[in-house]
């Protein structure tokens, strides 16, 4: 059976073989009116590359066709001579043929096989006729086609490749097709000559036909045998009305001849338009949620209101939609790559691919696909050991490659996991202390996990030798930073003997992120959270001089700070109220500020050049109260003060930790007469419910968020709260996940909360208490809270 | 034939200057300016235009550099450039309609002065000066 999307990618490829085509024309014309050698080589490349697309039709005659057409313009492209009037004529001749049979593959995309050969069912010869006018013949005995006749079957011709020796193999072939489809007649099987000669002695297959007989529609068989349909030729169709088969057949030719004209299912559109339309459609929610917030005040306008709301709504995730790929796009590829990459190496893999309709945008799409690549690479060349390796350790001969995507609230996660030999810790371990990553005392006490980190180091290479699969300059370093700079991150976690696990993950687009906004004196900035780690209340006894550095203590580890107002403004902070802990190429940091404003869900624009050339920016936000703040570039602002890598230590991200801090800062919010409180760390923000649309789904209800749907939380589901329908909604992150909470109203962001009195039970939805003004403020804990209310 | 051209003439610190129509976007009378840090300081910094973020041109601190207190003034939104940018004006004033020929700059012009202005205009109050858009994207 062919899936749907299966046919969407075909005509993705029709789409974008007619382009082609156009081009080639374009190209002819030129050449014929001034011959150019330029102009030659690209007519060429563009047939070149139709020829490799349409390979992935499955359509023999086009694949044949535009093999041919290369054919010519490869002799011509050699001699670089100009094209003889016949040769244009041939070519452009062959470009409308392949125009028609492009127009005829897509109407007829359902059945590829059905139209091929027809006329011949009253012939001996089945007349295969190719498009440059050469004829190809398929001699078959006229009993055969006799016998289809009389007994309603399907005369086929299936080519595959066998091993060689084909004797032995002809034989359990023969057999094999018998027995797998009833009643299936093989009537012969040859060796393919004409296939044969233009193999080369290195390839291991020999290519051989069978003759085949079948009640049904032999595609299936095809099919069940993993066989491209370019591998099946139907010589005589069972027609369903045998007796009216001249009528038949001339339906059928007819159809050829006039293929049903079908509208561009895939256009193609400038990203330009494509940005353009994602600006206005969040122009739009802006301008709507002003409009809304106006309109509450009427109820009979509200209601009409809501309409207008809803559809903005859907506007705006459909546009935010526009730059989204399957990653089917990309993992298409991986077959051929492992295969290539074992055969190589000299190994067994096996390949599973999982989650390939997982979406992304393709601006991501294209920053971790190389990175993609070699990571699979690695992990065949140094993971998966040899066949008589694994079967000495008693694991099958054959690796397993796991290549699994899936989405995770807003992200893409992506898994590369084999079971080979997994790192080895000891010699990763002394390559990290020879190139004084770490000094022996704490060389002791790393974790396994903590170990394997290294290898994300630059430089640092275990590898004895290099081979020819990998090596070759990319390091894991290179990979890292790729993600990163695609908003995502990599980790990696391996157990010796049993294999290694790389998890990646990354926004699923760029457009639309969650950003802290901070303030240094009046300005404000945006950090987008996928660069923030961790918030912490700024403690001035933490802070020390290290020889030129100013550091932080943090949990017993030093921190490099910079001062977020000195290093705009070049006067120090006055009052610091916080300290951001950002990442950047060059490890950890952190950024001093003076005030925290409500984190809020923005769009990202980019900056006139003149402001990118600062050096410091990433972009810019627009925010809910329609100002404009520039976006730091935590990554730029570690290389203007030339922030050294050394003394840079990782931050566990604990929000304990910081919770038990002297003071406390979350958002406080009220929902049935109390009052609640999220700490800062879990990024709580606020929205209007009635942006967002809410659904009911296996008993659970979600909130269809712009990164996706979340989990919608009502506290008297956990705690004894009064039932209330309020209007807001306090969104938190966690770990990678979001959720929403009902909320009667958001009441502030508190800087400097009391300290919280922690609660005696971890599993608790309720962190802890602290009093204001003789008010408790109940504090959330934004873990038990995501797992559903119970850790 | 006579050839009708339009400017836009706006004034900065009194003295008259104007632009190509056809090389406008827009007039914006009431959009902030945010301020964007060790931007150079003929910039503004960016405004938020309908959704687009547009850099802001400080014009009159090109033309002088001694900072004149931020004019409430207008912000004109050029076609100019791969990025969408604007420049800040003390007031916009008309819609100059002009059959005459575009002269070229007085000579006494300075250097860096010289580069913004494509040439001047006649008219019966005396003369405008009319920038040049791809000049100022060239600073």
């Amino acid at each position: 059976m062919r899936l749907p999307e299966q046919d969407a990618i075909r005509a993705e490829f029709v789409t974008e073989a007619r382009d082609l085509l156009m081009r080639a024309e374009e190209c002819v014309l030129r050449l014929e009116s001034q011959f150019e050698p330029g102009e030659l080589l690209e007519l060429f490349r563009l047939i070149h590359t139709v020829k490799g697309n349409t390979s992935m039709l499955g359509n023999p005659e086009i694949g044949k066709l535009a093999h041919s057409l290369e054919t010519e313009l490869d002799n011509a492209r050699q001699t670089l001579a100009p094209l003889s009037l016949s040769q244009t004529e041939l070519v452009l001749s062959g470009i409308d043929r392949l125009r028609t049979l492009l127009d005829s593959h897509e109407g007829d995309a359902g059945k590829p096989v059905e139209r091929v050969a027809p006329a011949a069912a009253n012939r001996s010869i089945a007349n295969q006729k190719a498009d440059n006018g050469v004829s190809k013949k398929i001699k078959v005995a006229s009993r055969h086609l006799e016998r289809a006749r009389s007994e309603g079957k399907t005369l086929s011709l299936i080519t595959v490749n066998l091993a060689r020796d084909p004797a032995a193999d002809l034989r359990t072939s023969l057999r094999a097709f018998e027995s797998l489809w009833n009643g299936t007649t093989v009537l012969g099987a040859m060796i393919r000559e004409d296939r044969l000669s233009g193999l080369d002695s290195t390839d291991l297959s020999v290519p051989c036909s069978f003759l085949i007989l079948t009640p049904g529609d032999p595609t299936e068989i095809a099919e069940i045998n993993s066989l491209s349909p370019d591998h099946l030729q139907v010589i005589y169709s069972a027609a369903p009305v045998p007796t009216n088969l001249p009528a038949e057949v001339h339906s059928r030719v007819e159809r050829i001849d006039h293929p049903k004209k079908t509208e561009e299912t895939h256009l193609r559109v400038s990203v330009a338009v494509i940005d353009r339309l994602i600006n206005l459609a969040g122009e739009a929610v802006g301008a709507r949620n002003e409009f809304m917030q106006k309109l509450r005040k009427d109820p009979v306008l509200f209601r009409a209101g809501g309409r207008i709301n809803s559809l903005i709504t859907r506007l705006q995730e459909e546009v935010m939609r526009v730059r989204l790929q399957p990653l089917r796009v990309f993992f298409q590829r991986l077959p051929r790559l492992v295969r290539d990459t074992a055969a190589a190496t000299q190994k067994e893999v096996r390949l599973v691919i999982l989650g390939d309709s997982v979406e992304l945008d393709k601006r991501l799409l294209d920053t971790i696909a190389d990175p993609l690549v070699h990571m699979i690479r690695n992990a065949i060349d140094h993971g998966i050991e040899s066949s008589a390796e694994r079967l000495q350790k008693g694991k099958p001969a054959a690796g397993t490659l796991e290549v699994k995507a899936q989405l995770m609230g807003g992200n893409v996660v992506i898994q590369i996991e084999d079971d080979g030999r997994g790192l080895n810790h000891r010699a990763i371990l002394q390559a990290a202390e020879a190139h004084g990553l770490v000094d022996s005392v704490r060389a002791a006490s790393l974790s396994p996990d903590e170990i394997a980190e290294f290898i994300f180091h630059s430089g640092l290479s275990t590898k004895s030798k290099v081979t020819e699969t990998s090596g070759r300059g990319v390091g894991m370093d290179v990979v890292r930073t790729s993600f990163e700079s695609a908003g995502g991150s990599i980790v990696v976690r391996s157990q010796p003997g049993a294999g290694t696990q790389f998890i990646a993950s990354l926004p699923q687009t760029l457009s639309i992120i969650t950003c802290l906004i901070v303030r240094a004196g009046s300005q404000r900035f945006a950090i987008p959270q996928m660069n923030a780690v961790e918030l912490v209340r700024f403690d001035p006894s933490a802070v020390a001089q290290m020889s030129s550095a100013t550091v932080y203590r943090l949990r017993s580890r030093l921190l490099p700070i910079i001062d977020l107002k000195q290093l705009f403004t070049d006067e120090p902070s006055e009052k610091i109220g916080f300290l951001v802990v950002v990442r950047s190429e060059r490890g950890l940091y952190g950024l001093t500020i003076e005030g925290l404003d409500n984190p809020e869900e923005i769009l990202v624009k980019p900056l006139g050049r003149q402001l990118q050339e600062i050096g410091l920016y990433a972009g810019a936000a627009v925010l809910a109260d329609s100002s404009a703040v520039p976006i730091l570039d935590t990554g730029g602002i570690a290389r203007s003060v030339n922030l050294s890598s050394s003394g840079i230590d990782s931050v566990a991200q604990s929000a304990e930790d910081a919770i038990t801090d002297a003071a406390f800062a979350g958002l406080v919010f009220q929902y049935g007469g109390s009052e609640f409180a999220l700490p800062v760390e879990s990024f709580p923000r606020v929205e209007k419910r009635t942006r967002y649309q809410e659904e009911s789904s296996l008993g659970k209800e979600v909130v269809h968020y712009t990164s996706g749907p979340i989990p919608l939380i009502r506290l008297e589901s956990l705690l004894p709260v009064p039932a209330s329908d309020g209007a807001f909604l306090v969104i938190f992150t966690r770990g990678g996940r979001t959720a929403a909470i009902v909320a009667d109203e958001a009441l502030r962001v508190g800087n400097d909360l009391p300290p919280v009195e922690l609660g005696l039970d971890p599993g608790s939805p309720i962190l802890g208490r602290c009093v204001v003004d003789s008010r408790t403020i109940v504090v959330l804990s934004p873990e038990v809270l995501l797992n559903g209310g119970a850790s | 034939m006579s050839i009708h051209r339009q400017y836009l003439v706006f004034c900065m610190r009194g003295v008259r200057y104007g632009v190509a129509l056809d090389s406008c976007h827009e007039v914006n009378l009431r959009s902030r300016v945010y301020p964007v840090p060790r931007a150079r300081p003929h910039i503004s910094g960016i405004m938020n235009l309908r959704g687009e973020v547009v850099t802001v041109i400080d014009l009159p601190s090109m033309f002088s550099p001694s900072k004149g207190e931020a004019s409430s003034g207008a912000v004109i939104r050029l076609k100019a450039g791969e990025h969408p940018i604007a420049i800040r004006v003390d007031a916009v004033e008309d819609i100059l309609t002009t059959e005459n020929a575009l002269e070229p700059p007085p000579p006494h012009l300075a250097e860096e002065h010289l580069r913004l202005i494509a040439g001047v205009i006649q008219t019966e109050n005396g003369i405008v000066q009319i920038i040049d858009p791809q000049g100022i994207l060239r600073v």
